[in-house]
C-alpha cells in the first residue's frame, strides 16, 4: 500500500477533503434522493457512507485514476440508495456492505471493539493509520512522534499483539459476549 | 509466543513462497499457531471497522462544519430546498390520491341522488343535502334554500313538468367544485318533449352533503 495523497495523512487534510467533497458532490446525490422520495438525513446518512467508500478508493489507488470524484461518488451514492431501497431494510451498518460476517461473531466484535476504543485508542489510531490509511512506516512514525522506522515498527507489533491478545481473551470468555 | 510479525507477513503476502509454504506446514501441526492466525485475522478485521467509524466520524464532523458555518448558509438552504419541493411533491401527490377517492365517493353520492330524484324520492335526497343548501332554481330562477324550500320547489315543479336527468361525466374543478355533465329529458305533463340535451350541474360538496348546485348551459 502506498500513500497517494499527502494532504490526506492528517485530520486537518482529511477535513479540508471532506468538505470539499461536501460542497462539490452533495447536491447532486441530495436532488437524486429527493427525487425518490427521501429526506435530508437520508441523504446525509448515504452520502457520509460514500464518502467512506471513496476515501478507501483514494487512498488504495493513485487519485488521477478517478477523473471526474463528483460522479463517482453520485455512482456510490446511487448504488448505496438502491441497495438500500431494495432490501427494504434502512439502518444496515456500512459494516456489512462488504463483509459476511456470522451474527456471532459480529456481535463479539463489537464488544471487543468498544473495549479497544475505551482501552488502546492510540494504538488503534496507529494501526488504522498503517493498515487502513496505508500510511508508509515513517509516515506513521512522523505523525504519531517515533524517533525513527525502528520504534515505529515495533510499536506497530505491540499494538496488533495487544489487540490479538483482546480477541484472544474475548474469544476464550465467549459466552460472555453473548447477551 | 511472538510470531505477530510472521504472521503479519504471511497474511499480508509479503512472506516468500519457500517461507510461506513452510508457515503453512507449521500451522497444519500446531494447534495453536493456527488459533493465533485466526485472532490475527480478526485483529484486521476489528481494525479495518474501528478505521471506517473512525472516518465516517471525520465525515460527519466536515458536515457540521459546512452546517454551521455562515458562508455556507445559501448552500444548505438550496440543498433544504430541494427536500421542500420533494415534500411538496409527496404532499400533491397524496392529496391527488385522497381527491381520487372523495372523487369516487362525491360520484356515488350524485347518481343516488339523481335515481332519488328520477324516482320523486324527496326523502332520500334531502338526507344527502346539508340543511342549509342552496339549490339552483332553473325553472323558477334564484336559488331554493334548505330542505323545506327545495322540497316546496320540487313539489311545484312536478306538478307541470315531468323531468328525468342521468349524471354522464363527472369532472373536478380545480376550484374545489364537481362539474357534473347531465342528460336531461324535460316533458310535460301529456308527454310532449320540451327539452331534451346536456346541461352541467356544479356541487360544492362538504363532509359527503350537497351544500350548493348551480347550473350551466352548454
Amino acid at each position: 500500500m502506498v500513500m497517494n495523497n499527502n494532504k490526506l495523512c492528517t485530520v486537518k487534510g482529511r477535513e479540508h477533503f471532506f468538505v470539499e467533497l461536501y460542497t462539490k458532490a452533495f447536491p447532486a446525490v441530495a436532488r437524486f434522493i429527493a427525487q425518490r422520495g427521501g429526506s435530508l438525513e437520508e441523504a446525509q446518512d448515504i452520502f457520509q457512507d460514500a464518502l467512506v467508500i471513496y476515501y478507501e478508493k483514494v487512498i488504495a489507488a493513485p487519485a488521477e485514476i478517478i477523473i471526474n470524484e463528483k460522479a463517482y461518488v453520485l455512482g456510490i451514492a446511487k448504488n448505496l440508495w438502491l441497495q438500500r431501497y431494495k432490501v427494504g431494510s434502512r439502518n444496515r451498518p456500512l459494516n456489512d456492505l462488504d463483509t459476511e460476517a456470522l451474527p456471532d461473531e459480529q456481535l463479539a466484535t463489537d464488544k471487543i471493539l468498544k473495549y479497544l476504543e475505551a482501552a488502546g485508542r492510540k494504538c488503534m489510531d496507529l494501526l488504522k493509520a498503517y493498515y487502513y490509511d496505508g500510511l508508509s512506516v515513517s509516515s506513521v512514525a512522523t505523525l504519531f512522534g517515533y524517533s525513527g522506522i525502528r520504534s515505529a515498527t515495533v510499536a506497530k507489533y505491540k499494538c496488533l499483539e495487544k489487540v490479538r491478545e483482546s480477541v484472544k481473551q474475548k474469544s476464550l470468555h465467549y459466552a460472555d459476549f453473548i447477551e | 509466543m511472538n510470531n505477530i510479525k510472521s504472521i503479519d507477513d504471511y497474511l499480508s503476502g509479503r512472506m516468500a513462497p519457500g517461507d510461506a509454504f513452510l508457515f503453512q506446514a507449521n500451522m497444519l501441526l500446531k494447534d495453536t499457531l493456527m488459533n493465533d492466525v485466526e485472532d490475527q485475522q480478526k485483529t484486521y478485521e476489528i481494525i479495518r471497522r474501528y478505521s471506517r467509524q473512525s472516518i465516517k466520524n471525520e465525515i460527519i464532523a466536515a458536515q457540521k462544519i459546512i452546517v454551521a458555518a455562515p458562508h455556507y448558509r445559501g448552500f444548505m438552504q438550496r440543498i433544504a430546498r430541494l427536500f421542500k419541493n420533494s415534500n411538496q411533491l409527496q404532499l400533491n401527490i397524496k392529496t391527488n390520491i385522497m381527491n381520487e377517492e372523495q372523487m369516487l365517493k362525491n360520484q356515488a353520492l350524485i347518481k343516488h341522488a339523481y335515481a332519488a330524484f328520477n324516482a320523486r324520492d324527496i326523502d332520500t335526497i334531502l338526507q344527502v343535502m346539508h340543511p342549509n343548501v342552496k339549490w339552483s332554481k332553473a325553472w323558477e330562477g334564484d336559488y331554493a334554500t334548505g330542505h323545506d324550500d327545495v322540497r316546496a320547489y320540487w313539489e311545484r315543479q312536478w306538478k307541470e313538468i315531468n323531468p328525468t336527468v342521468t349524471p354522464v361525466g363527472f369532472r373536478a374543478r380545480e376550484n374545489g367544485t364537481l362539474e357534473v355533465e347531465v342528460d336531461q329529458l324535460v316533458k310535460d305533463l301529456e308527454g310532449a318533449v320540451l327539452f331534451d340535451g346536456k346541461v352541467k350541474h356544479i356541487y360544492v360538496i362538504n363532509d359527503g352533503l350537497l351544500q350548493q348546485m348551480d347550473i350551466e348551459l352548454n
